[in-house]
């Protein structure tokens, strides 16, 4: 009996800690991670992801606080999805999309802290790979850093790879101390980035992209001649140049063409975007005499089109209003197609009906968030502001591929000028990128809003002067109170 | 047993030696048999005041001497006795009912068994019995209304579908609230595929509920534990092998069908609401509408078949129980489906006086037809759509949304999907006395399951056709093992007449693990291949994916001291360590659980000994511990995760944080206390039990909301409690007992009261939300758990001055159409409105089972319900509130008309945006039914041959009918599954048949 009792106590006993430690196995732990060049690039491959899938995939995503809600495009019918920005009734606590943007934002933030933080001296990355993937991820967190302070204002601030708590107990950081560290990791990712890519790599981030980001924070800065500065850099020295035509920019054939130089790509059959979906019109809209859809639907059919999009993102009727006679418009205003009048007008070079290669919710267009054409008019506007005449050349380039006849501007006070670039860039640009962040930038959000014809949306007349920003979510304020202590109004929202 | 037949053959010899020596005396014959006819074996059958006695063979028949004043006594263990004064009998059948004193019956526990009277835990048993020939391929779902405090729904009417189980309530939020089940002593967790073991072979199925009972199982008893015991030889006739088969067939039909808008119907609804709302009319085209049934098409009449033959048998080096069984099921959803094939075999060997050794084999392979056809996704397939084209293709139009409609028997007749799985489930024990008293039991066992799901959907299915995407193909392998080793040893004491002590100590540690495998591709342009080639895909869509991240193991040791004083007072200590790997990495590695537990036999009392209205009172209290593991494995490491990117339209793989590590993660404890009181009156005809318990549950995991900046938006962390508290109730009683009429009725009932006491410090979180229109389910703070959540449906506007004094609320707000009230009177009607509408937990749940048996027919009928229940009916928010793009109702056929304006059912057109009309109480619908769950009307064919011991016919019928109020198919149903707490939603789940079958019963 005694000896089967120490025979039973040695078999319980013997190294239980060993057996339960866990094998692990199928999953990816910081620990076992960083150790060689292609763990480095997957590393900042999954900067990226966050933006590719959270951010900019799909419609409401970003755009909600970037083309919506400003002169430039609205939904074809009442969405409530879309109230909070289209109605201008946006509080703490309505849109969740804010809440979204806010932690996906800095993700990305956290991502890329840890990133630079475990490639920096590691000795296992080779140097050319080391260099790419910390220019990426410099670059990478300060357009998630341009982004917050568009959206919000001043936001926490870090850019350590500091504990959840410490996080958690972060105040809020003038916008503009943000905006100038981040032009100083700009310039640092300028010299780790390539200048361009070829095969699988075409679409990472090159200098020049961190180089149009840091025009932008200069903007906001209101450093003019670093702007202008920056703008010649890439028109004299990079490989990007405005294409002769601008229908080319939008060929769904040769996305990556000379004039894109950052943005962000989809594939259908993986994941594919759903933006071009709130561009295409739905069948049940159109045409306008609904006599012939059957008709309409058969011709469509036969040149393997459909019309199966959601028909939430279409021009303002503002824009269609406004909308110069140019040779730019038959791009940005489609109201009939193939001989059939439409109900509403759509923004032709987001749109793409071939349901085979681009199927509902399933599409592979890339999002282009920076091309030349902007480049150009912000060299315009940083060069009006110093009084360089060198603005005119910029701004008439432009203008030069958008009209058939000769249009070019002369003669304009710096006054005129301004808003001249400021509606040449809504032209150029409509329903493209970060047209918002424009308006708040130059001042003049609040009036524009007011004075634009938001047809069954009530903006205009819900607008408020303080609403250029967003509040910081309710919830968020709960778990860290420390963000009322700089603004106890949230961006006047309370 | 064995001492009982050595009792009865010593019995034999003296009768044969004496017997014959007197005279005066006649021979009596007869048969001894149970009350449903079934031959009583081994009957003792004696002449009251002599030594003169036989046993009842094989078939139950006796004969004996006696004179015609002597009294027969007829006495088996666990029936009751009979007295019979001979008279001018010479025949003398009789029928012993079983003793309701079942005070010696017993019961399995964790880790061995006990007799009923020295329990101190509160266990459910069910009587297999009463299970026999239900036509249905698993346990669980039969367990429904059978025993008190365990509330058991039927997860879908899919053949082979899981029951959800709650043994007295759910406990936690995160992790799993179903029990454990535990097979012939192997711990196969709370998911084990029950479609692998033959109902027929089960013997005993105990559940046990309260703090003692379940505390043996430390971490993994806390949701209660279903113990199940497969049939043994043990019982056998030495010598006598027995042959049972049992075959049934029978046919399943659509219980209930739903009643929705016909096509003319729908298409003039269409027509009012484009006019109303100022949209196209969709259904311009005449040559583009039909009148279709879809329901009709998509059932049918189904079939359902079972075969089993078991043998066994028992000599003196063993005994043996091996079985074989079939079982097919159509779905009454065409091309589903459930087939099993299954063998066990069952041994025990007396290998020498001190030493027992035995092995418990189940084996099975099913082939289950996945449902192609999700009724919820039906829900766009409207009656006014077409069957096929003219032309004799499937029609593949959805008119009213411009997209391709996804055809339902386009679905049905030409998509594969199916699931081949295999199960092994082995135990092999030894058993050894080294001292009197002294048992050391070692048990060892495998259990392996794989199973491999094939799916294809054609290239000429018209969702495919029209996008031109090729053949769509994919497997699925998964492959899980466990390995269970225990040791026990148990010491027995009697010291003298008022000391009994009985003492159990064990180690075992488990260690399982899956993985799983699975690849897709696209693009397969010959339809014959299949899933066979997926090579033959295109390339650019092959998609894999592969884990192995189940790993978990568990070392525990367990302990069990059971005291007995005077036999009246009854003590019990139980407590269990366990250490487990998915802890490994936190600071909580070890957890330990224990409770104790004290009953009194009331009625052993002298001052109860002169008393005649209680034959059995028994009170009994516990109070004790007992745990959940409610994490997975690595939960407590830093994880990085894996998303997908593309550059230059190639995938590629990018890296980013996944979670936090968690080191302070501990197990989720449940302390439950329990009161019981155990009775029987009238010589114990009426008896039953009557339970309190009071649990609460605390450390529940929850996602912890952190501030976002993080980047992270949640942080698990074990900061939640739960309390539930119920009563249990179960009463049997012997109704009638006349000659040959026999009326017995077993009745549970019971009610569970759950209430939510923290939850990560806020008020509330939203655990179920409508695609749109907000939160539909919430975990609140003082409110029970998964209550549903919306606004109050005050039923249509009748007049613009109604919509005048509401003002602009923010949704679309016209007459005839839906008024909902702004809850908390902002002026707008948001999430913020959104207040408790109903509560999915039943005020009471049980069944009723009434047993009669009149010569030779028997005849069972059992009902089961549940009262005070909700049921959110997702559906309805467009099937009632009238979505552009859904069926509707048929109740919208009294619809508001201009003429018809006081109906509260909203006009056509009233809703633009699904987004309008917000979860609300119009959704909300009495879940209360009562269903007759099981009939069973057997007959004894008298046959009288050598061959044939025993035939019995019967008829058996499943759900045969239904009270509900509720619009769909049956209250019974849940969206989410086993969801933890989100309980009683449904949208469009797989309906549940009305099953009648014919059976047969013989033994050889």
């Amino acid at each position: 009996m005694k000896k089967l009792i120490i025979l039973f106590l040695a078999l319980s006993l013997s190294s239980c800690d060993d057996f339960l430690k866990e094998n692990v196995r199928g999953i990816i732990s910081p620990n076992n991670f960083y150790n060689s060049d292609p763990e480095a690039i997957q590393a900042a491959n999954g900067l990226y992801v966050t933006y590719r899938e959270d951010i900019y995939r799909n419609w409401q995503g970003v755009s909600a606080w970037q083309y919506f809600g400003t002169d430039e495009i609205m939904p074809s019918r009442i969405f409530g999805g879309l109230a909070a920005i289209m109605d201008y009734n946006l509080t703490e606590t309505n849109y969740g999309n804010a809440y979204g943007m806010w932690q996906d934002l800095y993700r990305v933030v956290g991502d890329a802290n840890s990133v630079i933080l475990n490639l920096q001296d590691n000795v296992k990355i080779s140097e050319a790979v080391k260099n790419r993937s910390l220019g990426e991820a410099y670059f990478l967190r300060a357009l998630a850093y341009h982004n917050l302070t568009s959206i919000w204002g001043d936001v926490p601030f870090y850019t350590e790879d500091i504990t959840l708590a410490e996080v958690g107990e972060l105040g809020r950081s003038d916008k503009n101390q943000i905006r100038t560290a981040m032009i100083a990791d700009l310039k640092i990712a300028e010299g780790l980035l390539p200048s361009s890519y070829s095969g699988s790599d075409i679409g990472r981030a090159s200098k020049w992209a961190a180089k149009f980001l840091r025009i932008r924070l200069h903007l906001w800065l209101q450093e003019w001649p670093a702007a202008l500065d920056a703008s010649k850099d890439i028109i004299d020295n990079s490989p990007h140049r405005l294409l002769p035509t601008y229908g080319e920019v939008f060929d769904v054939n040769n996305q990556f063409n000379e004039e894109a130089i950052f943005g962000w790509d989809h594939l259908t059959g993986v994941q594919g975007q759903t933006i071009t979906d709130s561009f295409n019109p739905r069948l049940r809209d159109e045409p306008k005499n609904s006599s012939q859809r059957g008709e309409f639907a058969g011709v469509l059919s036969s040149m393997g089109e459909e019309f199966n999009g959601y028909g939430l993102a279409v021009p303002l009727n503002d824009a269609v209003e406004k909308h110069p006679d140019d040779l730019r418009k038959p791009w940005n205003m489609m109201d009939a197609y193939l001989g059939y009048d439409l109900t509403y007008t759509y923004l032709r070079k987001r749109t793409n009906f071939d349901f085979v290669q681009s199927p509902r919710g399933n599409h592979g267009e890339w999002w282009i968030t920076m091309r030349m054409g902007q480049v150009y008019l912000m060299a315009a506007e940083a060069a009006n502001e110093i009084g360089d005449p060198s603005a005119y050349n910029y701004i008439n380039t432009i203008r030069d591929r958008a009209y058939e006849e000769d249009a070019n501007l002369a003669g304009l006070s710096q006054v005129e000028f301004r808003k001249a670039v400021q509606d040449e860039l809504k032209w150029e640009l409509l329903g493209e990128t970060e047209r918002k962040y424009d308006l708040v930038r130059w001042g003049i959000f609040f009036e524009t809003v007011k004075n634009a014809n938001y047809g069954r949306f009530s903006g205009p007349t819900n607008i408020q002067p303080h609403m250029k920003y967003a509040p910081i979510p309710a919830e968020e304020i709960v778990l860290n109170p420390t963000l009322l202590d700089s603004d106890p109004t949230n961006n006047g929202y309370r | 047993m064995t001492k009982l037949l050595r009792k009865a053959g010593a019995m034999l010899l003296v009768l044969l030696t004496f017997g014959i020596t007197l005279n005066a005396q006649t021979i009596i014959k007869g048969k001894v048999t149970e009350p449903n006819n079934e031959a009583l074996i081994g009957v003792s059958v004696s002449v009251k005041n002599t030594t003169r006695g036989v046993i009842t063979d094989v078939d139950g028949n006796y004969s004996i001497q006696a004179n015609s004043t002597d009294v027969l006594v007829f006495s088996f263990v666990g029936y009751e006795s009979q007295n019979i004064t001979v008279g001018n009998q010479t025949i003398i059948n009789v029928a012993l009912t079983e003793d309701a004193a079942v005070l010696d019956e017993v019961v399995v526990v964790g880790y061995g068994v006990t007799k009923k009277r020295d329990l101190t835990g509160a266990v459910g048993q069910i009587d297999a019995k009463q299970l026999e020939d239900v036509p249905a391929s698993r346990v669980d779902q039969m367990l429904q209304g059978r025993a008190a405090g365990v509330q058991v729904t039927g997860v879908n009417g899919a053949p082979g579908a899981r029951a959800s189980i709650r043994v007295r309530g759910g406990n936690s939020v995160n992790a799993d609230n179903e029990p454990l089940y535990v097979i012939d002593g192997f711990i196969v967790g709370t998911d084990f595929n029950l479609n692998n073991i033959n109902t027929n072979d089960i013997e005993s199925i105990e559940v046990l509920k309260d703090a003692t009972a379940i505390s043996i199982y430390g971490t993994r008893g806390a949701n209660g534990v279903i113990l199940l015991t497969t049939k043994s030889g043990k019982n056998a006739i030495k010598g006598q092998p027995r042959v049972a088969v049992n075959f049934y067939a029978g046919v399943q039909n659509l219980a209930r069908k739903i009643d929705f808008l016909d096509g003319n119907e729908r298409v003039a609804y269409g027509k009012e609401l484009a006019e109303f709302a100022g949209e196209a009319d969709p259904f311009t085209d005449p040559a583009e509408l039909a009148n279709t049934d879809w329901q009709d098409l998509i059932t049918q009449t189904a079939s359902i078949y079972n075969g089993d033959v078991s043998l066994s048998g028992k000599t003196d080096a063993m005994n043996y129980y091996v079985s074989v069984n079939y079982f097919n099921q159509q779905g009454i959803i065409k091309s589903t489906g459930l087939e099993r094939y299954n063998l066990r075999a069952n041994f025990d060997f007396n290998i020498s006086k001190k030493v027992k050794a035995g092995i418990r084999f189940n084996g099975a392979y099913t082939r289950t037809d996945n449902n192609k056809v999700d009724l919820w996704g039906m829900r766009e397939t409207l009656t006014a759509f077409p069957v096929y084209k003219p032309d004799g293709s499937y029609w593949n139009q959805n008119t009213v949304t411009g997209g391709v409609l996804r055809n339902p028997v386009a679905d049905i007749d030409l998509t594969t999907d199916f699931t081949i799985g295999t199960n092994l489930l082995t135990t092999a024990y030894v058993e050894y006395e080294p001292l009197k008293n002294v048992t050391i039991r070692s048990t060892i066992g495998p259990q392996v399951s794989w199973s491999r799901r094939n799916n294809f959907d054609p290239s000429t299915l018209p969702v495919r056709a029209a996008a031109q995407t090729g053949g769509l193909a994919s497997i699925n392998n998964s492959l899980g093992y466990d390995i269970l080793q225990e040791n026990t040893v148990t010491w027995n004491k009697e010291f003298n007449k008022n000391h009994r002590l009985n003492l159990l100590g064990g180690f075992t540690w488990q260690k399982g693990a899956s993985e799983f495998f699975s690849a897709q591709t696209q693009g397969i342009s010959v339809d014959a291949i299949g899933y066979d080639a997926l090579e033959l895909g295109d390339p650019l869509t092959y998609s894999l994916a592969s884990n192995f991240n189940d790993s978990r193991q568990l070392a525990s040791w367990l302990a069990r001291a059971n005291y007995s004083l005077m036999d009246k007072y009854l003590f019990t200590l139980v407590g269990r360590v366990d250490g487990a790997s998915v802890y490994s990495g936190s600071n909580n590695a070890y957890s330990f659980f224990p409770s104790a537990a004290f009953a009194w036999r009331i009625t052993d009392e002298p001052f109860m000994q002169n008393q005649t209205l209680f034959s059995n009172l028994k009170f009994r209290t516990s109070y004790g511990s007992s745990g959940k593991e409610s994490i997975s494995p690595y939960n407590t490491l830093a994880v990085l995760s894996s998303g997908t990117l593309i550059f230059n339209d190639t995938q590629q793989v990018g890296i980013r944080r996944g979670r936090p590590s968690n080191p302070d993660l501990k197990w989720e404890t449940t302390d439950q206390l329990d009161i019981g009181l155990e009775f029987g009156f009238a010589n114990n005809r009426i008896s039953g039990e009557v339970d309190y318990y009071y649990k609460k549950t605390k450390d529940l995991l929850l996602a912890r909301q952190i501030p976002r900046a993080t980047g992270f938006n949640t942080k698990l962390e074990n900061i939640g409690s739960i309390q539930n508290q119920g009563l249990e109730f179960t009463l049997n009683t012997v109704n009638m007992n006349k000659g040959d009429f026999k009326w017995e009725t077993n009745l549970t009932l019971s009610g569970n009261r759950s209430k939510v006491i923290n939850i990560a410090g806020v008020d509330e979180i939203i655990i179920y939300s409508l695609e749109q229109g907000g939160p539909g389910a919430k975990l609140i703070v003082g409110q029970p758990v998964g209550v549903f959540t919306g606004v109050e449906y005050l039923g249509t506007y009748k007049s613009q001055e109604e919509i005048n004094a509401d003002g602009n609320l923010g949704i679309r707000q016209v007459v005839g159409g839906p008024r909902f009230k702004d809850e908390n009177g902002d002026g707008t009607i948001n999430n913020d409105d959104h207040v408790v509408m109903g509560n999915p937990e039943p005020l009471f749940f049980g069944g009723i089972n009434n047993s009669f048996s009149y010569r030779n027919f028997s005849l069972d009928v059992f009902f089961q319900g549940t009262f005070g229940n909700d049921i959110y009916n997702e559906y309805a928010q467009r099937g009632f509130f009238g979505r552009s793009t859904a069926n509707f109702y048929g109740e919208l056929r009294d619809r508001w008309t201009p003429t018809n304006n006081t109906s509260d059912i909203p006009r056509a057109g009233s809703m633009v945006s699904i987004a309008d009309i917000r979860s609300n109480s119009a959704l909300i619908e009495d879940g209360s039914h009562l269903r007759l769950k099981n009939v069973r009307l057997g007959y004894d064919v008298p046959v009288k041959t050598d061959a044939v011991k025993n035939l019995n016919v019967y008829m058996a019928g499943s759900n045969l009918f239904l009270i509900s109020k509720f619009r769909g198919y049956d209250p019974e149903a849940n969206r989410l599954g086993t969801n933890s707490t989100v309980r009683g939603i449904i949208r469009g789940e797989y309906p549940n048949a009305k099953t009648i079958t014919f059976g047969v019963r013989a033994n050889f």
